[in-house]
């Protein structure tokens, strides 16, 4: 296969107002023609940059490629002049981003957006024919009404939907490579499955490569053929997709593996967690850049960086990649995937819990209502939430899994009455919270405590991690300075935070240790129960895994109920007892964890457990994936909201909205007709 | 972010010098454009507290021998054609100017950011009414404005501060209403009132400090076009007059001698650049300072 893409020792420097930064140090590898090469890695890991540095558009972020080459097609891009980078940039290689929603300029048809792209790369086409071609690239995307879709705006079109666009605009002028930056984080499960579906076929069909960067191993094992991983800006170690699953050659390759939550994670134990985070460009460690997280670590690792070695076809960047050979194991993460499927059903420890119940909700209904203004012709309420009632045991961690604009995370902020319920009550230990008067209620906040889902934004900027940690201690007037710094720092070695903290600023922390920080603080107060909204979404797989692991730790220790909020349908299922299914504002599933994943029987929660990708490559099966996205909370469809999708739908779905009933010990279901 | 993943390796390594440490090293090696304007600035407070020390010359000295002489030895800027020195009068008119100056922005930004701050964290009714009301002061250009403020309230030196500061006090309320407006949606606002905290320590611990720094800057900005507003003012003979004229006053009687004596206007000219642009620089240092994020070497 000739190499249409071949990266040879790129290096990138960034001019920033403390001088340059070295982001990409000698980067190399090569894609085929047809091909699909995965770039993964952590945050801070370079991979962006490096697909950026391919299209040359570092150069708008003052980056330049200070030596080695890019050539695409035997042209090298990282010495063309500006002018004629254009001729490349859509036209041989084309990319697309992670947020669709921001991707398109909102103030210009999706249609003209496209056609204008035809026509810059050929002017001979005439703007009939580039609408023309269009069309037909959006029919070709999957979307419906191509016609219709073009003359619409950005912000009218669904995420899912905006990222097929994209794609269609991507692919409008046959380029030979698509970069894909993270096309599918932004987006939910089910939505994921189908746009990786699609650009496999796609590549198929325009005889393309695609460069995929990612930081989802799951991802990468489905589509891609090579994987680069990359970690602080160097490429330490690649191989084929299967190689490379099946025994990595670099410690960093094989926590990264293990690290991943997957559908056979044991409950029982501790995730596995690489110690550490990735370190800035600006202070790197000397010799292996990995080596102070790394297991394996000696004197040489410390002192000198050892080479990208070639290791029968593919390559690592380690010292002792023959050590981890040696020792001929697969990583345990897969020995226990084999395991686990023959162990029998374990007994639900749930089902013998007392029914203490702590929290509950009876009826609750949350409305917005839209278009009140008198200039607005649609006027309505987005049913957000939707009749539910549910109870949550004393002591247990309860998952709550659904799509986005599924009504979870208002559900969360109802049950803490942040807002009100439009209808129905939440009960806190048998009080009624709406009841309460506002003093009364501040006051039963001590008890119930949340983390959010980004960290970065969920501390006060200003504030000193002394201060925000404490900051719960003073609002409820306990304790005098020397005794609540002593407990503030208490809590930060709770967390797994040094002292030294406590002066600090959050800007000085990475997204992993401010998580830890929100922790500290929600559990300040000594709560009964957190509520956990998307608290480990935002943040890299190998620090996840950390944060999971505090949680549980502190569940156990400090004895919290905990609503875990999630759309990584691997991790709720590993920390939670009991799990909840939500769809377009209705709880349609209750069961207990394992019961939920091994029996589903709502077709939207089969559905949504065949979307998630497993990061065994060998394991693939093609994934019954469903079909459309879900529907506008403003216009629920009639009876069950999930007919629209739903593949077992009967006439009966659309008159009757079906009640949740039991149909196991535990196991609650609203649908006509459950499977399995 | 990059320096942030550093910290746990740092800890372990050096110990973590404290934010005094961090702070002091920075205002020794500032940049040069921070200490010209810092120099620049405390001079021109000077001459407005202890003009007579600073100026040569009286202001009020007119001697007929010495009309309109150019910049020398002797006269550093000049004399105009009243025979007075140029740099005496720059001197003496700087405690008016900045009196103006710095008053107007106070009384003007403090009312507007307060103004803004309860528009934009109670919304509602409220919001409605108060922005409308801003609205309608916002239609009317602000030397107009100020020229009708003035002219109702009659010459004087606080009536003209009143003047300026109600012209721009719509642009520090609609400042401070976005503010307000983005900072109260962040996380960490719901973080605070989820743990219990009262809307007003809510308000008055995380909203308002971190919705003040783009005010900050607009309020340096503000002392110049205040000054120049002032200055407008007296110039229509709406200020106080006196002997010792103010910068703007100075400017305008300046005015018509341009072709034969440049240097009447043109000095007090600089001077209210220099002083806009020194209080610029600052404003921006001061806004970095008050950051953590930047408070950093």
């Amino acid at each position: 296969m000739s190499q249409l893409l071949e990266i040879d020792r790129v290096s990138i420097r960034f001019a920033t107002g403390r001088g340059d930064l070295q982001v990409v140090s000698d980067v190399s590898f090569s894609i085929a023609a047809g091909e699909t090469v995965c770039l993964a890695g952590e945050s801070g890991s370079g991979k962006t940059v490096v697909s950026k540095a391919v299209m040359r558009l570092i150069d708008d972020e003052n980056g330049k490629i200070s030596s080695g080459s890019i050539k695409l097609n035997g042209t090298d891009i990282a010495a063309l002049p500006r002018q004629e980078l254009r001729s490349i940039r859509g036209k041989k290689a084309a990319m697309i981003f992670q947020e669709p929603m921001t991707a398109f300029d909102p103030v210009f048809t999706i249609g003209r957006q496209i056609t204008e792209t035809i026509r810059r790369h050929d002017r001979r086409i005439t703007p009939n024919e580039a609408h023309q071609r269009a069309v037909e690239m959006l029919r070709r995307v999957g979307i419906s009404e191509p016609e219709q879709r073009l003359k619409q705006y950005p912000g009218e079109l669904s995420g899912g939907m905006l990222q097929r666009a994209m794609i269609a605009m991507a692919l409008s002028c046959r380029p030979e490579l698509l970069i894909a930056d993270e096309p599918t984080t932004a987006l939910d499960v089910t939505i994921q499955a189908q746009i990786l579906q699609l650009l496999q076929e796609l590549k198929n069909e325009f005889n393309m490569s695609i460069l995929l960067i990612t930081h989802d191993l799951g991802v990468a094992a489905k589509i891609a053929d090579r994987i680069v991983v990359m970690y602080a800006g160097q490429v330490i170690e690649q191989a084929s997709t299967a190689e490379l699953f099946a025994r990595p050659h670099h410690p960093y390759t094989q926590g990264l593996l293990q690290s991943i939550t997957t559908m056979d994670s044991d409950r029982s134990q501790r995730l596995f967690a690489i110690p550490g985070s990735i370190p800035g460009h600006a202070d790197l460690p000397d010799g292996c850049r990995f080596h102070p997280r790394c297991p394996y670590v000696s004197e040489k690792c410390r002192s000198e960086a050892p080479p990208l070695k070639d290791w029968g076809g593919r390559q690592a960047a380690c010292w002792h990649t023959d050590r981890l050979i040696a020792r001929g194991e697969r990583p345990p993460a897969f020995e226990a995937a084999a395991a686990a499927s023959s162990t029998p059903e374990p007994a639900d420890a749930s089902a013998g819990l007392p029914d203490d119940v702590l929290i509950e909700l009876r009826r609750v209904t949350k409305h917005y209502p839209f278009g009140r203004s008198v200039f607005s012709r649609k006027k309505g309420a987005v049913q957000a939430v939707e009749d539910v009632s549910l109870a949550i045991r004393r002591g247990e961690t309860f998952g709550l899994v659904g799509e986005s604009g599924s009504g979870k995370s208002t559900l969360g902020r109802v049950l803490l009455h942040l807002e009100r319920p439009t209808s129905g009550s939440v009960l806190f230990e048998g009080r009624e919270l709406g009841a309460l008067s506002p003093a009364k209620l501040r006051e039963e906040r001590k008890h119930m405590q949340m983390i959010f889902q980004d960290p970065y934004g969920s501390v006060d900027p200003r504030w000193k991690i002394g201060d925000i940690v404490g900051e719960p201690l003073s609002v409820h007037g306990r304790a005098g300075a020397r005794e609540k710094k002593e407990a503030v720092l208490e809590l930060l070695s709770l967390v797994g935070l040094s002292p030294a903290a406590y002066d600090r600023y959050p800007h000085e922390f990475s997204g992993g240790q401010r998580q830890r920080i929100a922790i500290a603080r929600a559990v300040a107060l000594r709560p009964k129960f957190l509520l956990a909204d998307e608290a480990v979404s935002a943040l890299d797989v190998s620090v996840q895994a950390q944060i999971v692991n505090l949680l549980s730790d502190l569940q156990r220790r400090l004895n919290l109920t905990i609503l875990f909020i999630g759309h990584g349908l691997n991790v709720v299922r590993y920390v939670s007892d009991r799990i909840g299914v939500m769809y377009l504002g209705k709880l349609v599933e209750i069961a207990p964890g394992e019961r939920l994943f091994r029996r589903p029987a709502h077709h939207y929660t089969r559905a949504l457990i065949a979307s998630i990708p497993t990061p065994v490559p060998e394991r693939q099966q093609d994934l019954g994936v469903i079909h459309g996205e879900i529907p506008s909370p403003a216009h629920p469809p009639s009876g069950c909201r999930f007919r629209t999708r739903c593949p077992a739908a009967t006439a009966r779905c659309a008159l009757e909205p079906p009640e949740l009933r039991e149909i196991g010990p535990g196991h609650f279901v609203a649908c006509h007709d459950p499977a399995g | 972010m990059r320096e942030a993943a550093s910290v746990k390796t740092a800890w372990r390594t050096k110990r973590t010098p404290t934010t005094l440490q961090r702070t002091v090293p920075k205002i020794v090696v500032a940049r040069w454009m921070s200490l010209t304007a810092g120099a620049v600035v405390l001079f021109l407070i000077a001459c407005a507290l202890v003009p007579q020390w600073i100026a040569p010359y009286s202001p009020t000295d007119m001697q007929a021998d010495r009309i309109l002489l150019p910049p020398g030895s002797a006269y550093w800027l000049g004399t105009d054609y009243f025979g007075r020195d140029v740099f005496s009068l720059i001197v003496y008119g700087a405690r008016e100017s900045l009196f103006i100056g710095f008053a107007s922005v106070l009384v003007g930004g403090v009312s507007g950011a307060l103004l803004g701050a309860l528009s934009g964290y109670l919304g509602g009714w409220v919001d409605s009414v108060l922005m409308r009301i801003v609205d309608v002061i916002m239609t009317i250009p602000g030397v107009l404005l100020a020229l009708a403020v003035a002219a109702g309230l009659g010459p004087g030196l606080w009536n003209i501060v009143l003047a300026v500061a109600i012209a721009s006090l719509p642009n520090y309320a609609r400042i401070m209403r976005g503010q307000i407006l983005s900072v109260k949606s962040r996380p960490f606002i719901t973080a605070s009132r989820s743990i219990g905290a009262s809307e007003l320590s809510v308000f008055v611990k995380h909203v308002l400090p971190n919705s003040l720094s783009p005010l900050l800057v607009m309020a340096c900005i503000g002392v110049g076009t205040s000054i120049l507003t002032g200055s407008g003012l007296s110039f229509l003979g709406l200020g106080v007059l006196k002997e010792i004229p103010d910068w703007g006053a100075l400017l305008s009687q300046g005015r018509g001698y341009l072709t034969v004596a440049w240097w009447i206007c043109t000095f007090p000219g600089m001077a209210i650049t220099l002083f806009v642009l020194s209080v610029n620089v600052i404003g921006d240092e001061l806004r970095d300072a008050l950051d953590p994020r930047k408070r950093r070497e």
